[in-house]
Formats: C-alpha cells, structure tokens, sequence
C-alpha cells in the first residue's frame, strides 16, 4: 500500500521520509526519488546510508532505457531540433497546405519563433500529461465541436464584466464569425498534432531524448513489458519520493507502471499546498495525493518562528495563531523609491547580518527568478560580500562570461565584429573608442582583396551595406593596415594582441578547446576588482562554472571544435538549463525559489516582491489547451476576424480562472519562500504597489495586516540617514 | 574547416573566407566561379581546395607561430589588467545627418558611435522591418498613379493597392526569413490596405486633397549642418494650398498626439520636426503632421496627428489621435537637432555613454560588443 507522509513546509516531513528510508534500507537497496523537476542534489547531501539509490525520476528513466543508448538533451537543445522538425511548415512544403487542406494563417504563426517556442512548451505539457499526438488532435477536434456547435453565453454579464475592455470585442461574435473561428482552431490543432509528430517520429526516435521524452518511453516499455518493471521492483523493493507534489502525470504513470495501479511499496512525501510547478512543468498534486493510502501528517511548525508562521497563514487564508511579544521583530518589512535604493537596502541589511557573526552560508537571498537580479549582485559584491547565485539565470548571458567567450570567439571567428569590438574596448586590450573608430574605417591603402569582384552593395542584403564591412575591422585588427594611425599604446597592444592571436591558433591544433580557452583567458583576461575581492571570486566561479560546461560538451561531442562550443552558447546566452548553486563557502545564497527548496537558512531574504517580478504577471501562451475543450487559440486570425482575440479563448480565462490560479501558485511560492527562514525574513520592494488586481502585491499585504512580530522599516527610510541613497 | 588551423590556409585569412562565404556564397562556390583573390596566401588556398575537391586529407598547417609548451592542465590564473588608453575626442567626419540618426544619437549615444560611425555589424532586419519596407514601396507606386485617390472609386483603389503590395512584397521576397512569413505579412499588408483606401477616401471626402510627393528626397541646412531625409508623403490640401507631411508607421507607436507631442518636447524624436522645417524652407505652408499607423490590420487607419498652430497650446491628458502643435515647439527641436549635430562634429566624446534604459538594446545589433549596458529588463510576463 502507497505511505504518505503530509505537512507543510517545515513541519518535519523530509525527516521523518529520511528515517524511513534509513529503516527500509536495511533491509535491502531502496529507491530515494525526487521529481524531474526538483535538484536531487539536497536529499543525495542529507540521506545518511549507502543502500539508498538518489536520483530524480528521469535519471531512473534513462537507466531503464540504457539498451537504447539514448543521447541525452536539455531542453534547449530539444526546441532547435523540434524547429528543424518544423521546417517543412515554415517553408509551406506540408502536404495539407500545398492542397489547401490546411491554412497556414493559424495563431501566432506569422512570428515563426515566438510560434515554435509556444507549441513546443505545448507538446512538453502533452508529453508531461502522457497525451500522444493523436490523442491531442482528437481531443482537439472534439472539444471544437462540442464548444462551437453549442456555445455559452458569451453576453451573461459576469463574462462582459470579467473580460478586460480591451478585449469586450471578442465576445461580440455572431454565428459566422463563431464558424471561422473554429475553422481557424481546427487547422492551428493539425498544424500542431503534426508538429507534435514530426517531433517524435525525427529527434525522439533518433535516440535525443529529453528527461521528459526518456520518462514518457520509461514509462510505456514499463507497461508493455512487465518484465521490465519486475526487474526494478526486485532490484529496489520499496521506492520513497521527495516532493511529490511536483510529479508530473506522467512520472506518476511510471511509478504505476513500476509499482503497480496502487504504488504498493511506495512513500509518496510532499505538501500539495507547496506545488511550484503546475503551470511551468505539468505538475499534479490533485492527482498524487488522493491516491488511497496511509498517511502520517507532520502538523507541527518546526523551523520558522512564530511571526513568520503568522505571516504564512495570513498570507494563505489559514488564519494566523496568537503569536507571543517577542522581543525583536523577525519579519522585517521595506518599500524603496527605486530598485537600486532597494539593493542598496538589502546589501546594507546583509551586511549588518554578517557583523553579527552569521556565516555567509546561512543567509539566503532568494528569488522567484534569478534571471535578472544583477542590481542586487553588484550591491552585494560592491560591499566585498561573495555571492553563490543558483537558479534560472543563463550562465552564458552573465558579463563575465561575455567577455571570455568573446575572446574565444575573437579566435575562432575575428570576424564576428560584435564580440571583437568587445574585446578591443574590453579588459583585454581597453582601447579608447578613436582607437575603435579608426579600427572600423578604411586603410589608406587598399585591403588585400579577398574576391575578385566583391560587390559594394547587394540588393539582398539589408539598407544599403558595404559587404566590405564584414571583413574591414577583422582584417584591420588582424593585418595591422591601420596601426599607422593609431596611438603608440594601442598599436602596442594590437601587436601583442596579434602576436597571442597567432600563438592560440597555433596552440587550436593541439589543446582541447577547454584547455584552449584557460590559456587564452590566463593570457588575455584580466580579473575584475582587486585581489581577493568578493567581485573577482564571482568572476573567477563565472568562469570555471563556463569551462565546467565546455567539458561537459566535449565529453558529449568529443570531435566538436571550438566553434561548436561557442554556437552552443551563444544559443543559451538567453535560455539555459538552470545554473546549479556552487555551495561555495563563505558566499551568501542568491537562488530562485526552486533552487532553495528542501533547504532552510538562519536569515532568508525576499526582494523585488512586487506585482511584475514576484509573480510575475500572468500572459497566456498564443493557445491553450485542455483535453476537454480542445485547444484554445489566444489570437484571432484570418480573413473576417474583427477581434484581436477569440471568443472562446476569452470565455475560457473567464471559466478558468487561470490567472487566479496562477496567482494562487505564486503565494504558494511566496509563502515556500517565508518557510525557508529559521530565524527572520526581510521582504523589500521598490517603487508604488499596484493595486493588485491582476497579480498580488505581497509586501502590501503584509503592510497592511499589521502582524505582530512585523517591523516596516518603509517609512524610516531617509537617503539622508543611511547610504543607500536614492539613484 | 576553413577556419581550423589544420587547413593550412592562415586562420585569419581561413576565418575571412568563412565570413564571406555567410553572404557571397560558399567557399566551394567561390572557387568555382574563380572569384577567389587570396594573394600571398593564394597556394595554401588551392592546395586547400584541391585537397576539398578531392575528399583528401590537408596537408598539415603551416602554423603562423610556433606553438609555446603551454601545460595542459593549467589553472585559470588571468593576466594583468591594463589601464585604459587615454584616447582622443571622437569626432564624426563631415557628414550629412537624418532624423533617425539623431533620434538614435539621443537615445544612445553609444548605439549611435557603434552605428554610424564604426558600422562594423550589419544589421539584418527582420520580418517586421521587411513588411515596412515593402509596404512603404506599395504606397509609393500606388499615389503616384493616384495622386487624386477621392477622385477614384473604391473598388479600383483596393485594387490597385492590392496590386502594388503584391508587387513590392515579391520584390522583397526573398528577405523574408521563411516563405510562411512572406504568406502571412502579404496578408496582413492586403487587408492593412483596405483600412487604408476606407481611410484615404474618408480623408478626401472631408478635405479634398492632392499627394504631391511620396518618398520625397528632403534636404535641409541649419546652421551649416546638412540633413537629409525621406518624406513618405507630402498632401496639398485642394482647398487652402497647405501641406500635411505624412509618416507611415508600420511598428509601434505613440497612441495619442499628446503623447507624440510630449515625444518631441523631450528631444526623443525628430522626425515630424525635421520634416516640417525641410518644407517650410522649401517653400510650403506646413499645416498638419501625421504619422499614420499601419501595423495593425484589425483597426482603423487613425492617423495621429498634430495641427501646427502659431502658438503654443497646453499639455493635455488627452487620449485623442489629433493634436496641436506649435511653431515654438517645433523651433525648440530644430535647436536640440543643431545641438546635437554640434555635438556630434565639434566631438565632445572620449568614450560614448550608455543609455540607462534597457529598452534602447532592445534591437541594437551591438548588444554584445556593449560592456556597459544596463541590466535587461527583468521578465515581467509568465506563461
């Protein structure tokens, strides 16, 4: 029989999980799991016996299906080869829309990438939902009969007053344009389903697999070979999950089909009231916990204080207990004028925190994404306080990393004039914008011609642009053609730099391009700050964390040159697979609120919580989708189309309520974040709350309830007084 | 491989071929239609191709240096730093100044050195740049066969219209990323040009109107400073002999006149202003400003335009496409722009500022040669 193990955040569940798989695997090897979407890095760290395999449920796919020698892929990866499956739609090569069974005016498909972006986080959702392309389209197309052919009353006056003005059009639709409107959805749902397989039947099959890809076929040879799950089962008689509340169906599925309908010998633990990942990755508490079960339910508050409990239960409906005078207020509170004053505060606040000898490790900055937190990273490491930054942010898009792969591309490619200009005004070389001006324009002398009839302009090429600027600057800098004109100190630096040039070319041929790279950055790239500054630790794990990666490439490809390297990550300078904290000692923790879960800190941090950032506002994709209604097309397109929007598409958020919903996953969120502090939490903001109507204002609302225990530093805030000024 | 250095072609010189193979074609291309000029280098091209054509092995590299023993498992240590070059004051050469270089210049004056005067990144356009482009050729050819368009019928002016759009979007074919992106902003622009001929015919009826020029080389000199531009469209009002400049928008824009106005005031735009001095020293009573708005092909054509009036009138809240302008306003422009020119000729830059406001890289194609940029905008949208 399934166990469960319930409670809320802090209340002891992971321990009590622990002790269990302590017991259990005494008696023979266990599986310790947590789902794909949770790092199984915490409960590796903290499960104490050797007869316990830790891994999230993907890497137990992967190993179900070693005999297909599978190529593992991130997801980023997987989009660019689900656009190449794509192609033949974007060149109107598909059968259907050569024979005009199928219109390619569909929703969002005039931005082609914007398009693929969307449908492929679509067939991620149909993947983690155990839905085949076949079973989408037939979904689809009946949930496009059934809501057109007997549509609801899109003037009752709670849809007119739920719909936005902006969008009251939508729902002036009459009976022909309601018919255009489904021939409109019937074609995007094809276009889609054929997408879906094209993406199975090329990438999938081919062996590149995604974690989600490799649970989906994990999960379908486990039900048609029962053998196989026999195996599992008498290999890891009993199976214990972490944080089940972010399975996914179709991890759920595997389980079942591993353990039986029942889960017979599996302790599912987690809170359903802590899922973080309905609306990202599919995840389904609703579905998890009401399996039939024994249940042991943690109900005692065991790490935070009680002000920061209050705070919680005030903030979830849950009603906050008495809480006791306490002597210091642990729920600090501050609303700046700017986001730089903000930093500032939060920088000071940290700082404070370490003069009274809190170690580095246990303050906790947290975020719901780390993707653009720069101003509070510069304010930190501006006061000499090393950061461990861990989350959604690119490790390819920070500065650090910029400069060292634009040097590396100066060596591959001194033609890609972006990253050379970088590395001529960068640290390397640090030449004077004349110096860059002069570099860019024609030499006295002709350039070496490298074609014979190199055209001054081309009608195919954009504005009126001289083909010859796409060499000018390279072959300047390279070739030395203007250094008649420069400065003694920049042609001074252009000669070492070309001489290094021609020793890291030379150097290609033998080193590996990771090895290469640590001798063109010990040769060219400076450090940033002073010596065993906080800013020049940051650079310095920016750039092993860089070279990590390029291992880790090269031991995936291990023929690829360095160019390889560098079109990889100049794809993921935007969207990469989440940046693993380093724990590195003496740094404070700047994560996303995923990467901190399962953790906890003395001191927790909240910042930039407001409507925006934390959460983030609500925008559907261009098309929804529900197995019951079909899809539903945010975009209203085609010829006729008098709305920017669909009916449906606005009767359905009126229905749904997802953007309540959504919002109600981001307190969850918040409140996770709240949780993880055993001693005190500031939450700080900048500039005017909104009034809080499309997303919630979290700080506001602790503002405004007054909670015993709270300070709201706010309104003592002078720049005056204290050094962050306002900026 | 033509960058590797085992090719045996010195790697600059590889990695030039390889850079001008991304727009003149590949390099076994070159070779054949004997476009290949490599000089010095000439033989260890050839060998290289020979060594291509034949499928075999190159031979090894003639290195350009002797490889240093460097250990290969060396740990990341850096170098020195260097203090940046002193460097001289930038001075832009004599040159002839747009509004668009201006408005660039004051949103980003290091975008506008990147730009303008290193010019070293082509940049590339996109499918929303290409759908205006295209358009604006549309309209050109159409008002010159109906310079008159009230005079006309409908149906013969969609018609037309639609054919010039057909046209010009063929000539732009091939800009275009993907042939679905062709299809579907053909579309787009089709029914865009229905509002447009409703628009226009409305426009007649109420005041009668003659275009006398599209795509209007415009220049003018303030205070020795040449400028030089393009009118979309100039309409002589039939009944008062004024001038209404026209500027097609096919992007965003301000959705009032108020908020254009406040545009102008702040010296974020120049273009209007630019226009209306370049006429009036030309000779013609510019009386109206309008920038009329083609994106979006749900909505009506509803120019937003301002009347120019002799004195200043209040900041309004108004949401109202239409608006007043005044001359004084417009002189307080025509100064920032002989400011700005001055700045940019006299040189008063050692090294160009960045703009603090993310939303200026949004589109600049030197987004990664810029080491002082502002953070980007944090992700305010969750799906």
């Amino acid at each position: 029989m399934t166990a469960f193990i319930t409670g809320g955040a802090g209340c002891g569940k992971t321990a009590e999980l622990l002790s269990r798989i302590e017991a259990a695997s005494a008696h023979g090897p266990v599986l310790a799991l947590v789902p794909s979407a949770v790092d199984p890095q915490d409960l590796r760290t903290r499960i104490a016996t050797d007869g316990a395999r830790v891994c999230d449920v993907s890497e137990l796919a992967f190993e179900m299906l070693g005999d297909l020698d599978p190529e593992r892929i991130d997801d980023e990866r997987a989009a660019q080869l689900f656009a190449i499956a794509a192609a033949p739609l974007l060149s109107l090569e598909w059968t259907e829309i050569v024979d005009a069974r199928v219109d390619p005016e569909v929703p969002g498909l005039r931005a082609p990438d914007r398009f693929l972006e969307a449908a492929f986080r679509l067939v991620r959702k149909l993947r983690d939902g155990c839905i085949s392309p076949e079973a989408f389209l037939e979904s689809a197309l009946r949930g496009a009969t059934g809501w057109y052919s007997n549509p609801p009353n899109l003037a009752h006056p709670d849809v007119i007053a739920y719909t936005k003005d902006a969008y009251r059009d939508s729902l002036y639709a009459d009976p022909p344009e309601l018919q255009r409107q489904y021939r409109r959805e019937v074609d995007l749902a094809k276009v889609l389903a054929k997408l879906y397989r094209a993406y199975l039947d090329h990438p999938v099959r081919r062996g590149c697999l995604t974690a989600r890809d490799a649970i989906a076929l994990a999960r379908e040879r486990a039900g048609a070979d029962p053998a196989c799950a026999e195996r599992l089962r008498a290999r890891y008689s009993a199976a214990f999950v972490d944080d089940a509340q972010e399975l996914t169906l179709c991890e759920l599925q595997l389980l079942q089909a591993l353990y039986g309908e029942s889960l017979e010998g599996v302790t599912l633990c987690g809170d359903p009231e802590s899922a973080l990942t309905t609306f990202r990755a599919g995840a389904r508490p609703d579905r998890v916990f009401t399996l039939q079960g024994e249940r042991t339910e943690c109900t005692v508050q065991r790490r935070s204080p009680p002000a920061i409990d209050a705070a919680c239960r005030h903030l979830t409906g849950a009603g906050a207990p008495a809480i006791p005078a306490s002597e210091e207020p642990v729920l600090t509170l501050f609303r700046a004028s700017t986001q730089r004053a903000e930093a500032d505060y939060v920088a000071d606040a940290v700082v404070d925190l370490l003069q009274r000898n809190t170690a580095p490790e246990n303050i906790a900055v947290l975020f719901r994404s780390v993707s653009s937190v720069g101003v509070y990273r510069d304010a930190l490491l501006a006061r000499n306080v090393d950061v461990d930054l861990g989350g959604d942010a690119a490790i390819f898009g920070e500065i650090d990393a910029i400069d060292a792969l634009a040097l590396l591309w100066s060596v591959y490619d001194p033609f890609r004039h972006e990253y050379l200009l970088r590395v001529l005004s960068g640290t390397t070389l640090r030449l004077s914008d004349h110096t860059l001006y002069t570099l860019c324009g024609e030499p006295p002398d002709p350039q070496t011609p490298l074609l014979n009839d190199l055209p001054e302009g081309e009608p195919k090429r954009s504005g009126r642009w001289d083909a010859k600027r796409d060499l000018r600057l390279g072959w300047n800098v390279l070739h030395g053609d203007r250094d008649a004109d420069l400065s003694d100190l920049a042609r001074e630096r252009l000669q070492r730099f070309r001489a290094m040039h021609a020793q890291w070319n030379a150097a290609a041929a033998s080193l590996a391009p990771s090895q290469l790279a640590v001798r063109v950055w010990n040769d060219a790239l400076a450090p940033r700050g002073t010596p065993g500054s906080a800013t020049q630790a940051y650079q310095m794990r920016t750039l092993q964390r860089v070279l990590d990666r390029m291992r880790a490439f090269e031991a995936a490809h291990p023929d690829a040159a360095l160019g390889e390297f560098l079109e990889y990550a100049d794809e993921r300078e935007q969207n990469d697979i989440a940046m693993k904290p380093e724990f590195a000692q003496r740094a404070v923790r700047m994560f996303s609120i995923e990467t901190a879960r399962g953790m906890e800190f003395d001191h927790v941090i909240l910042p930039n919580v407001r409507a925006g950032a934390f959460p983030r506002w609500y925008a559907p994709d261009a098309f929804l989708y529900s197995p019951s209604q079909g899809m539903i097309a945010k975009e209203n397109v085609g010829e006729g189309a008098r709305a920017a929007r669909t009916a449906k598409f606005s009767y359905y958020m009126y229905r749904m309520k997802t953007r309540e919903a959504y919002n109600r996953e981001e307190r969850r969120a918040f409140v996770y974040g709240l949780r993880r502090a055993r001693r005190s939490v500031i939450v700080t903001a900048s500039e005017r709350a909104s009034r809080g109507a499309a997303a919630p204002e979290f700080l506001a609302e602790l503002q405004a309830a007054h909670l015993r225990g709270t300070e709201d530093q706010s309104d003592r805030w002078r720049p005056s007084h204290r050094i962050y000024a306002a900026t | 491989m033509l960058r590797s250095p085992l090719s045996g072609i010195p790697q600059p010189l590889g990695a030039a071929y390889a850079a001008l193979a991304r727009s003149q074609g590949s390099f076994p291309e070159l070779l054949e239609s004997d476009r290949l000029a490599a000089g010095a280098s000439r033989d260890a091209v050839l060998r290289f191709a020979a060594a291509l054509r034949a499928k075999t092995p190159v031979q090894p590299a003639v290195l350009d240096a002797p490889i240093t023993p460097y250990a290969q498992n060396s740990a990341l240590t850096l170098c020195e730093p260097v203090e940046a070059e002193p460097g001289e004051v930038v001075r832009a050469p004599a040159t002839r100044f747009s509004a668009s270089q201006l408005n660039t210049y004051a949103e980003c004056a290091r975008k506008w050195f990147y730009r303008y005067l290193c010019s070293a990144v082509e940049d590339k356009g996109s499918s929303a740049s290409f759908y205006g482009t295209a358009f604006h050729a549309a309209l050109e050819a159409f008002h010159q066969e109906f310079p008159q368009p009230a005079q006309a019928g409908a149906e013969e002016l969609l018609r037309r219209l639609s054919a010039c759009i057909k046209t010009a979007f063929d000539v732009h074919r091939e800009h275009f990323e993907t042939p679905v992106e062709h299809e579907l902003q053909l579309r787009r622009a089709q029914r865009t040009a229905r509002r447009y001929v409703e628009w226009l015919l409305a426009e007649g009826r109420r005041a009668p109107f003659t275009v006398v020029g599209c795509e209007l080389a415009t220049e003018l000199q303030m205070e020795g400073y040449e400028f030089v531009g393009y009118i979309d469209r100039i309409d002589r009002d039939d009944a008062t002999g004024t001038v209404s400049v026209i500027d097609y928008k096919t992007g965003s824009i301000a959705t009032s006149a108020e908020e254009y106005r406040a545009q102008v005031a702040a010296f974020e735009d120049f273009q209007l202003p630019f226009y209306y001095w370049a006429r009036t020293e030309a000779g013609d009573r510019v009386s109206r400003l309008a920038l009329v708005p083609l994106k979006d092909s749900l909505l009506d054509v509803r120019p937003v335009a301002l009347d120019v009036v002799p004195f200043a009138a209040e900041r309004t809240r108004s949401r109202s496409p239409s608006g007043r302008i005044s001359v004084a306003e417009l002189e307080r422009a025509r100064t920032r722009m002989i400011e700005l020119c001055r700045e940019i000729s006299e040189g008063t830059h050692r090294a160009f500022p960045v703009a603090t406001d993310p939303d200026a890289c949004t589109y600049c194609s030197y987004l990664v040669s810029c080491a002082g940029r502002p953070y980007p905008a944090e992700n305010r949208f969750a799906r």
